[in-house]
């Protein structure tokens, strides 16, 4: 199953499962991230991270390891046209990214 | 600090982060509010007073909380604070525009069976927003009295008052969690009241079916509460394997169920979700993936001038106040009445000295701390930390944490005080201890008449590699201390919600400006003047002293000095002077004009004027004002950072450098004084935020790295010729 990493801004989801454990799956369930809640994707931090969401009417930012343990199914692709460029993958952001993945 | 003040009601404030709680804290305390730590626990809530009706009730503004679990430490003092102080009401403060999430938090409250009450803020953002709440609807529908308000307008407040302490119900509806779970409730309950809590004993059951850390260990007390535990977890596995989750997942289920059912029923929304609100529009320029940086990196100049340069006037204008004014007006009074000349001194440069040192941060403080305030209150900060927390990350640290660094290059003491914005503790800690990293505009005097002395064509080069390699010691420092002291301490979540823009109330800015700017003179006054006194007492005695060198000060520095000798500066002069910077790192240069140029100021006392003086007192004031708006104004075109103000001057001070230095020598002094103890302000600010053991550990770690650092400059000076 896709999880929320795999989403590109102004995709919409809907959340299947929160996986993880202690304090992150806490908070995430906490503020709303829960299975059957809608998630859009916003947009994504000038150096690729964090990405900004909208879920419950709100707007959320999670790390790439945090979004990682967010499991959903994409119910709408985004059209792309909210001026938002597709992800761009430079040295500097592989490098960066990399280093997101090794935690 | 007595939560309770006599046998006033005491009321507490709970509610989401940005829910607007401080503001309503504000506007129902003034200025009758202080931070003080919880009796028998090292955290700090703040307190106050409110005046309602001829009655007074003491207010507590609790930490803000998405919920009531133990995995957060803001989280856990909520909870903590109301089911063992027994507040007389709890009122919980909503964002009227996210209803939901925010009702989340309330019933948890109301759980924990503390009478509540709850303020729907925001009340004019919603209504701008087209939606509209049915405020009697959800009265009856929650169980509990629910005011409007609108805190940074003080709408609402009085009712809300009112409300609180005359209808707060203790038995509001509760969520239903569905047949399985509430038998299992059901079943711990009764023993729960026995054995561990009998005033929030549904709570205390839901936790331990989530299986909530804190509130399993409370079980370790008994052989019966074990069993109780026992059964629960027991209870939570079976009802997990029936619904195929696990129960901390089906308790926020139907919780979020509940309050969804709550807020559909009673919110009409009229704007149609296509729309984009202003909020979207600020961020898709402050969070754009190209211009993000460059305009979080403006921002963060633009604070760092407006502390360093608006501020500065009014620093002159204290200086001339405390130094000129009242020094000279003390002088003239103790010779009139031929006190002794050690008493003159000792009020002149011990006592006024010490005020004077305290006073001129408070001008630096409240800039600071009214740009923090106006970055937390606009919603800006949240952005900060979505930009920078890539790079922070590396680190361990929160996006926010980049800010307190860029702060303390200005001076390090606001730098400390800034970590504050960081949510946890571990994260405060480690920005704070690296702060002092962070070159301060104090020791540019230093880097500047040293460099000018000794690397003449390189001297901007070698001021510039000063604040670098503060820049990576700091790097350095933290992925040190986040490997050995901090080991095992998971990263703090980043989970963070980008709130919507709010303009910031005036109101709200001046009293977080006052509040912490007197908590910092206050905490840290007494070290401060106790230090110069100290310091002044050491150089003056024993009585009589006329050579610094045979003072009790140039004694003790002769004996410290050879430990300097492998950097190449083991003579008493340069140990003492390095001493004096502790009073205020900008004195070591003060300190070796006096030692290698000796004492060329004129002890006479001048005729005192006092219209004269008052009317310079008057006249500085408003010169500070108009010089402070034209800073600020002179900000807008372009920015210069470094100013160079009479370093170069001093040429005899220069020769008699080049005379008791080599350039190895000065290298290694100048890479020590970048990184030696913190001086006594910041030190101040040190053991006011992380206690007096961080404080001591910062003093002793920064000096043996200064050393080390300096030997291996010195070394390798030599070594490069």
């Amino acid at each position: 199953m896709p999880s929320l990493t795999d989403l590109s801004p102004s995709d919409h989801a809907i959340i299947q499962e929160v996986r993880g454990h202690g304090a992150l799956r806490k908070r995430l369930l906490d503020m709303g991230v829960i299975p059957g809640a809608e998630i859009a994707v916003v947009r994504v931090a000038p150096l690729g991270d964090p990405v900004e969401y909208l879920v419950k009417g709100y707007h959320l930012s999670l790390r790439h390891s945090e979004a990682q343990q967010i499991l959903v199914h994409t119910v709408m692709a985004g059209a792309g046209g909210d001026g938002t460029a597709p992800e761009k993958t430079g040295r500097w952001r592989r490098w960066l990214a990399r280093r997101g993945h090794g935690r | 600090m007595a939560v309770r003040a006599g046998a006033q009601p005491l009321v507490v404030l709970a509610g989401n982060p940005n829910a607007g709680k401080s503001t309503i804290f504000n506007a129902l305390t003034g200025a009758r509010q202080h931070v003080g730590n919880w009796p028998g626990k090292t955290v700090a809530v703040s307190s106050g007073t409110a005046h309602w009706n001829g009655t007074s009730v003491t207010l507590v503004d609790l930490p803000g909380t998405y919920s009531l679990s133990a995995h957060s430490l803001e989280e856990t003092i909520a909870r903590d604070f109301i089911l063992e102080e027994h507040p007389d009401v709890a009122i919980v403060v909503a964002d009227a525009t996210n209803l939901e999430r925010n009702l989340y938090l309330a019933v948890q409250i109301l759980e924990l069976g503390a009478p509540t009450t709850l303020a729907l803020n925001m009340m004019d953002a919603a209504e701008a927003d087209g939606t509209i709440i049915d405020v009697d609807l959800l009265q009856r529908l929650l169980g509990i009295p629910v005011t409007p308000t609108v805190g940074s307008k003080r709408r609402g407040l009085e009712d809300l008052l009112q409300q609180a302490i005359e209808q707060a119900t203790p038995q509001p509806r509760t969520v239903d969690y569905g047949q399985e779970l509430e038998q299992a409730i059901a079943a711990l309950q009764p023993e729960i009241a026995r054995l561990i809590d009998p005033r929030a004993p549904r709570y205390t059951a839901l936790k331990l079916l989530e299986g909530d850390p804190r509130i399993e260990a409370l079980c370790d007390q008994s052989p019966a509460a074990v069993a109780l535990r026992d059964e629960a977890r027991a209870a939570a596995q079976r009802i997990g394997t029936i619904y195929g989750d696990d129960v901390e997942l089906l308790i926020a289920d139907r919780r979020y169920g509940y309050v969804h059912g709550l807020a559909h029923q009673v919110v009409t929304n009229s704007r149609s979700a296509q729309q984009r609100s202003t909020t979207d529009r600020i961020d898709d320029l402050v969070a754009h993936r190209a211009l993000g940086l460059p305009i979080f990196f403006g921002l963060m100049a633009l604070v760092f001038v407006l502390t360093a340069n608006a501020s500065a006037p009014f620093v002159t204008w204290i200086d001339l106040v405390v130094n000129q004014v009242l020094a000279g007006w003390v002088t003239a009074v103790l010779t009139a009445v031929s006190a002794p000349a050690w008493l003159l001194s000792l009020l002149v440069d011990g006592v006024l000295a010490g005020v004077g040192g305290v006073m001129v941060f408070l001008p630096v403080l409240l800039v600071l701390y009214f740009c923090l305030a106006v970055l937390e209150d606009s919603g800006y900060m949240a952005r900060a930390a979505f930009v920078m927390d890539r790079l922070m990350h590396l680190l361990g640290l929160h996006g926010k944490s980049f800010i307190p660094l860029v702060v303390g290059f200005g001076c390090n003491v606001p730098g400390i005080l800034a970590t504050r914005t960081l949510e946890n503790r571990r994260d405060r800690l480690l920005t704070g201890l690296m702060v002092p990293l962070m070159s301060c505009a104090a020791r540019l005097p230093i880097y500047v008449i040293f460099a000018a002395a000794f690397f003449p064509g390189n001297a901007a080069l070698v001021v510039f590699g000063l604040y670098v390699l503060g820049i990576a010691l700091a790097v350095l420092s933290g992925l040190l201390f986040r490997r050995t002291l901090f080991a095992g301490t998971a990263d703090s979540l980043f989970v963070l919600e980008l709130p919507p823009y709010r303009m910031p109330a005036l109101h709200g800015l001046v009293t977080h400006m006052w509040r912490h700017s007197e908590e910092f003179v206050r905490k840290a006054a007494t070290l401060i003047l106790l230090a110069s006194i100290v310091v002044w007492a050491l150089l003056n005695l024993p009585v009589g002293v006329d050579d610094t060198a045979d003072s009790l000060f140039g004694r003790a520095a002769g004996v410290v000095a050879p430990l300097f000798a492998p950097l190449g500066f083991g003579n008493w002069e340069a140990t003492g002077s390095l001493a004096t910077g502790l009073v205020a790192k900008e004195v070591v240069i003060s300190s070796m004009s006096v030692i290698y140029l000796g004492d060329n100021e004129a002890p006479e006392p001048q005729p005192v004027d006092v219209a004269a003086d008052l009317r310079a007192v008057v006249v500085g004031f408003g010169e500070a004002v108009l010089e402070s708006v034209k800073v600020v104004i002179s900000i807008l075109p372009g920015v210069d950072l470094v100013s160079h103000d009479g370093a170069a001057g001093d040429t005899s001070l220069s020769i008699a450098l080049q005379q008791n230095f080599s350039p190895a020598s000065a290298a290694a002094f100048l890479v020590f004084v970048l990184i030696y103890a913190p001086c006594i302000a910041t030190v101040g600010a040190l053991k006011s935020e992380y206690g007096g053991r961080w404080a001591a550990f910062s003093i002793f770690y920064l000096t043996a790295l200064a050393w080390i650092a300096g030997l291996v400059a010195y070394r390798l000076a030599l070594w490069l010729g």
